[in-house]
């Protein structure tokens, strides 16, 4: 998993199973791209999700509270089903609703 | 990243099937004790129900479809024993017992990747969900995971709306446990709403992404009661998290019960309706946010929730690591004392002292790691009940099977050993032992059969016992059959342990028909060959008409032993101390050589057959007159004694078992090798087997010599 800088945006894919040391990871590279000095969108490309954990989505929730308070674009590119549904399970449905 | 998710999964997987076998176990015990009639039958099902529960969540982790939906049916076919909606008979204790087996065959098929026919256990299947009360409406189907819609409070027979708060621990996700994996179970139970409380989030920089901080306000519209609800989060509660259960409003027909005894009890139902809050869903009246709390479950003291134990799992090969460096460590430990043998504690009283303390350490130290190797004997007894059951049902004989000392504690290798010498030896006695009913009534006995499998701890040793009360060893037939196979000469007039003993002939039987129970003839062939291998005797003791007794004993450790060395010529060699009566210098009148029989020695009144260690192993510069040598008198495994003549005793001493059949090849009259505090290796002798080479020898000796007579 790594920081992408695709024409202008800055891309993360995300692998088939974000578990808990995956989330630790990103939320490391999400860190890293709220550091960046740059206006430049962040996509999180999870149309390749098998399986999501709770402590991803957590991540992905406060990294999307952290993008808007730098008023930055944070988006979740073509989740997968799996996304979708943990989501929705975890009540969350509209959250992730917003980042699409 | 792919590829390390793969490598823990089957990390887990390990550790999923090895609690699955233990829970196999423990369920078929939990099984046996509820058809035996129970005590407790309430929490023995209970016991049974997290058994299969427990194998049934690990299955749907790593997604064992078949053994899943296997599980639940028979979970839910407990619960309507639970509940009362069907009755424990011996018939339904059967199909228990089954469905336990169908299960294990879901697991191992699961574990060695292999395909079951899609309709194995189908039988079974129907009889559990024939246990299951025709008033429960369709149980036996997992409920859809879907995700669940906004629900209103039904109002359908049996179903309640139940508000769930679960607040996990900061530390909630590192035990492996995700809130979503419950949510899911949790939806399965019914039509549920969830609202989740983000409040806790912190900025991104300040966050563990292991934490938790999300938390959830579910309601939930059930049939399935309180109990099913805990059992969602029975391994969290407590621990790893704050779970809340109320009922909002009252049950419309309360089916269940009030949650198994697991979880401490709520105030009534009626007591927490209070005004709506604003946490609530769209699910009616809600109570008051500091409303009851349920106190956390403790292992302990109710025996489910989180079950606090206060072991670890180590993998075998690390304490094999450190018994093998224990087994270093007394080498060299022998070795210093020997460097040191020259000192007096006068001129170093530190040095000597200290050597002293090293030797007790170590002992200590070695002692303290084969305890960690035993296993309670328990393990292997638990499938004796079921395999006498079985086994008297088919073959129309009534047996009891009573056993004791379960607790006794074994090295784990003699238990894995063991397993196959007592199924024959059960499976002997009730085969060849107890007789039928009506012969036993006939005798004057009771109808019914007894066996009795007991264990105990018996002088550095662990004796088990398996009698029976049947008609004994019919000696007339076993002499027959040996001589017919020519394993005894005609004519020889044998002892009656002798001819005890010839049962463990290779292919010895005297079944007059091959049953599929036994009497192949390979049975007791391999008893004795298993219980050699782990440096066990078995001894066999019959009366007719009265029963037989098996008797294995076995060492308790298998890495380290006592031994006594003894020189012959220059060799060094070690006796195992629990072998050895007593030793003695004969005088001339003791030694003797009989005709036709070789040399003896007249013991107390008795004659013991005399073995010159150096004439079966041609070692020179041995001692060759008895009156000047040392003679050993050592008991085999048939309780014969024979005597040995060696030059001397060098001293007694711990000695580091190395397997000769591994490192070199099996030698006759040697068990195994050890190292000595020199570095040498010295030979652990055989009894049993030098008491056959030295027959042999004998026999040859004689005949030579009748022979050259004939000659002359």
């Amino acid at each position: 998993m790594e920081l992408k800088d695709s024409n202008g945006r800055l891309e993360i894919e995300l692998p088939g199973v974000v578990d808990l040391p995956t989330s630790a990871e990103l939320r490391d590279i999400l860190l890293d791209a709220l550091a960046r000095d740059t206006a430049a969108d962040v996509v999180l490309k999870a149309a390749g999700v098998e399986r999501m954990s709770t402590a991803c989505v957590q991540v992905v929730l406060t990294a999307a509270d952290g993008f808007k308070g730098a008023a930055r674009r944070f988006e979740v590119d073509a989740p997968s089903n799996a996304v979708t549904e943990t989501f929705t399970q975890l009540g969350l449905a509209a959250d992730l609703q917003k980042l699409i | 990243m792919a590829e390390d998710q793969s490598y823990d999964l089957s990390r887990f997987k390990a550790t999923y099937f090895e609690e699955c076998s233990e829970l196999l176990a423990s369920a078929e015990e939990t099984i046996a004790r509820l058809q035996e009639g129970s005590e407790h039958p309430e929490d023995d099902l209970n016991a049974l129900f997290r058994c299969v529960h427990s194998i049934k969540g690990g299955g749907g982790a790593f997604a064992f479809e078949d053994l899943v939906h296997f599980a639940h049916v028979f979970e839910t076919s407990m619960d309507a024993l639970r509940s009362g909606r069907a009755q424990l008979t011996p018939h339904v204790g059967d199909i228990l017992v089954r469905g336990n087996d169908v299960l294990g065959d879901f697991v191992r098929a699961a574990q060695e990747g292999a395909t079951l026919p899609a309709d194995h256990g189908a039988e079974v299947k129907a009889l559990l969900a024939g246990i299951i009360s025709g008033e429960a409406a369709a149980p036996a189907k997992p409920a859809p995971t879907a995700p669940a819609a906004p629900v209103a409070v039904s109002t359908e027979p049996g179903y309640a709306t139940w508000k769930i708060r679960l607040i996990p621990a900061a530390g909630l996700l590192r035990t492996g446990n995700d809130p979503l994996l419950m949510i899911r179970e949790l939806a399965s139970l019914g039509e549920m709403n969830v609202a989740v409380d983000r409040s806790q989030l912190p900025p991104l920089a300040e966050m563990d992404a292991q934490n938790a901080y999300l938390s959830w306000t579910f309601t939930l519209v059930t049939d399935k009661g309180r109990g099913a609800i805990e059992e969602v989060f029975e391994f969290v509660a407590g621990d790893s998290a704050d779970v809340v259960i109320e009922q909002i409003g009252a049950e419309v027909d309360a089916q269940e019960g009030d949650g198994w005894g697991l979880f401490a009890p709520l105030p009534p139902a009626a007591e927490t309706v209070a005004a709506p809050t604003p946490v609530a869903a769209s699910a009616g009246a809600t109570p008051p946010p500091a409303a009851t709390h349920a106190p956390p479950a403790k292992g302990g003291d109710t025996g489910a929730g989180g079950i606090h134990t206060s072991s670890i799992r180590v993998d075998l090969d690390r304490v094999d690591r450190l018994v093998n460096m224990v087994g270093e460590l007394v080498i060299t430990q022998a070795m210093l004392g020997q460097q040191a043998s020259g000192f007096s504690i006068e001129s170093h009283p530190e040095l000597v002292q200290g050597l002293q303390e090293l030797s007790h350490h170590t002992r200590e130290l070695q002692e303290s790691v084969m305890a960690i190797r035993a296993q309670p004997i328990k393990a292997l007894f638990s499938r004796a009940p079921r395999l006498v059951r079985d086994l008297s049902a088919k073959l129309n004989k009534q047996a009891r099977l009573v056993m004791s000392g379960e607790n006794t504690e074994v090295d784990k290798t003699v238990i894995e050993q063991l397993s196959d010498p007592l199924t024959h030896l059960i499976r002997n006695s009730l085969d060849h032992g107890i007789e039928t009913p009506e012969e036993r009534i006939a005798q004057g006995k009771p109808a019914e059969g007894t066996i009795h499998l007991g264990a105990e701890h018996r002088s550095g040793r662990v004796v088990i016992q398996v009698s029976d009360d049947g008609k004994g060893i019919d000696r007339k037939r076993v002499l027959e059959k040996a001589i017919e196979k020519g394993l005894v000469d005609r004519g020889a007039q044998l002892t009656d342990e002798q001819i005890d003993q010839m049962i463990f002939a290779p292919g010895f039987s005297t079944a007059a028909q091959v049953s599929d129970v036994s009497g192949r003839g390979v049975g007791m062939d391999v008893v004795r060959r298993n219980i050699q291998d782990v440096g066990g005797r078995v001894v066999v003791q019959s009366t007719p008409g009265e029963g037989s007794r098996f008797i294995l004993s076995l060492p308790l450790t298998l890495a380290v032993m006592d031994g006594m060395l003894v020189a012959v010529g220059n060799e060094r060699y070690v006796l195992p101390l629990t072998n050895i009566v007593e030793s003695l210098r004969p005088n001339a009148q003791q030694a003797r050589t009989l005709v036709n029989v070789g040399d003896v020695l007249t013991l107390r009144g008795d004659y013991i057959r005399l073995i010159r260690l150096y004439d079966l192993f041609g070692i020179k510069n041995a001692i060759t007159e008895t009156t000047r040598g040392l003679v050993v008198v050592v008991e085999t495994e048939g309780g014969d004694r024979i005597g040995l003549l060696v030059d001397e005793l060098l001293g007694q001493q711990q000695v580091v078992i190395k397997s000769l059949d591994s490192n070199y090849r099996p030698v006759e009259g040697i068990s195994a090798a050890t190292i000595l505090g020199d570095g040498r290796v010295a030979l652990i002798l055989d009894v049993g087997a030098l008491r056959i080479m030295g027959e042999r020898l004998n026999r040859s000796q004689v005949e030579a010599a009748a022979n050259a007579e004939a000659a002359e």
